[in-house]
């Protein structure tokens, strides 16, 4: 940026510190702290909170208004918790029975250039055991949680092998997932780490109804800070609360295989034209499309391919890309690996 | 800029080690009639989490704690209208010092953008530890950066 526009930016930032005021005397409450609580109980801290801001909350925030894809934001005037553990679960795991079920999980992978770019959610079709009364949701994070699982090439499963779904119960928008303790440990690859693999689990949760909204329990009890940082899972994860900065631009939703007739997802691309690319097992490219994304640089839209399936063979891929302003160059790219079953489902645990 | 807590500080020490930084970060993300609330409230969720007393840098922790927070809010909380700002600002901010068409610029900003902005040109760090700070690739660094730009252009004299 130009030196003039780093100027006034500094300037504003000096203009801001001068309104700060004085820093808040310590709080007191916190001598009295347990050095490692078990499980987390924010209510104190809430109490506490409002009782400490209450003064300064009868004037209202100044600077809390709408988000980046344009969105009013909630309407109160003091942090309202959300209640993470519900009353009462409306599903009830049973004994397997031995079926089986397609369901897609996500997978991620690494971008192209780390410093560009952030991870990609690939999702992967395949075969989980269901059993009778369980819900799809369930079934797909069992497959995806499965310690056996091997993802296919170029792609990374980033939760860890002692990670356990216990129980899902949906309830219209509303999907609650029941954890084990292991989950609480995160990816173990720091913060971008962790939420990816959160990423990974709503996604997955959510195929059946892309709108919903994910809670996480532990155990049946509010979860304690989760993965490196301490991140608190106190509300509904939708698949937009963490994809503006933590995921990749582009994000596809429907798996590919060889009998494909479709690809779609979400992006927030330059000039809202997002690129597809078919490459064959040999790498040659045998097919080249572009689309529109229904919403323009700056936001996210959907957009939606037409495949050919006679061009998907196994061993191949499918790109999926926006081409650089600057150079011209594919970016934010996600290569979706193609299987060989004809069904398109990936054997993951071989 | 690079701060790190000594060794051996206890809880009390810690915070008022960083309480200043710490308030004019979340002035700069929240403005200044939240900035004190956030702020305790961000110690309190960091002093409390489980991880706490493993956390090697806690000033870091306490400024991705801070973002957090503010975030939080950002998400529960719809603003008022600017004009009933100054009527309603509380007794600790001083009223003289509102400056009220630098809070209109930064209204125009997500807290993502005012934390990386913040960083940026108040902190002086790199886009790299921008990153760091924010727990966000630097990409979206980069992103943030831009999109502030230019929502502020034409509004800055």
């Amino acid at each position: 940026m130009n030196g003039d526009a780093g100027r006034k930016m500094k300037d504003l930032m000096a203009r801001i510190v001068d309104m700060a005021p004085e820093a808040p005397p310590f709080p007191e409450e916190t001598t009295t702290l347990s050095p490692a609580p078990p499980r987390r109980s924010m209510r104190p801290v809430l109490v506490f909170a409002a009782a400490a801001g209450a003064v300064l909350l009868v004037a209202l925030p100044l600077l809390l208004l709408g988000g980046e894809d344009g969105a009013d934001p909630a309407a109160t005037t003091v942090p309202t918790p959300v209640t993470t553990v519900p009353a009462t679960p409306t599903t009830t795991v049973t004994e397997p029975v031995g079926a089986t079920l397609p369901v897609t999980i996500y997978l991620t992978q690494e971008p192209e250039n780390p410093l560009q770019g952030n991870p990609a959610l690939v999702p992967v079709a395949t075969l989980g055991r269901a059993s009778e009364g369980e819900p799809a949701s369930l079934v797909a994070l069992e497959a995806l949680l499965d310690p056996a699982l091997t993802p296919p090439p170029g792609l990374e499963d980033l939760i860890p092998d002692e990670a356990v779904v216990l129980d899902v119960t949906e309830d219209g928008d509303t999907i609650t997932v029941d954890m084990n303790r292991a989950f609480l440990a995160g990816s173990g690859t720091g913060l971008l780490g962790d939420i990816t693999m959160l990423n990974q689990l709503i996604y997955t949760a959510t195929q059946g109804n892309p709108e919903a909204g994910v809670i996480f329990t532990l155990e049946g009890q509010a979860p304690g800070p989760y993965g490196s940082d301490g991140l608190l899972l106190d509300t509904a994860f939708t698949r937009d609360y963490f994809r503006s900065d933590h995921l990749n631009s582009v994000i596809v939703t429907t798996p590919v295989g060889p009998e494909s007739t479709e690809l779609a997802g979400v992006a927030r691309v330059f000039e809202a034209t997002v690129s597809l690319e078919i490459r064959d097992a040999a790498g040659e490219v045998v097919d080249t499309q572009f689309t529109e994304v229904t919403c323009g640089s700056g936001c996210w839209g959907q957009y939606r391919f037409t495949l050919e399936p006679a061009l998907l063979k196994p061993g191949g891929v499918v790109r999926v890309f926006w081409h650089s302003p600057e150079d011209g160059e594919p970016t934010d790219v996600v290569t979706i690996p193609i299987p060989e079953a004809e069904d398109g489902l990936w054997d993951l645990t071989p | 800029m690079t701060m790190i807590t000594p060794a051996g500080v206890d809880n009390e020490e810690l915070y008022r080690l960083h309480a200043t930084e710490l308030t004019r970060y979340a002035t700069g993300l929240v403005g200044p009639f939240d900035a004190a609330g956030v702020v305790i409230e961000a110690y309190l969720r960091a002093a409390k989490s489980g991880s706490w007393h493993q956390v090697v840098n806690r000033r870091a922790y306490l400024y991705k704690t801070v973002l957090s927070v503010a975030d939080d809010r950002q998400r529960r909380t719809r603003a008022r209208r600017l004009g009933k700002v100054e009527s309603a600002a509380p007794k600790s901010v001083p009223a003289s010092n509102v400056d009220v068409d630098v809070l209109k610029a930064v209204n125009r900003l997500s807290v993502q953008q005012r934390a990386a902005v913040f960083l940026t040109y108040w902190e002086d760090l790199t886009p790299e530890a921008v990153a760091g700070r924010m727990g966000i690739s630097v990409g979206s660094v980069k992103r943030h950066l831009t999109q502030a730009r230019k929502s502020l252009d034409g509004m800055l004299s």
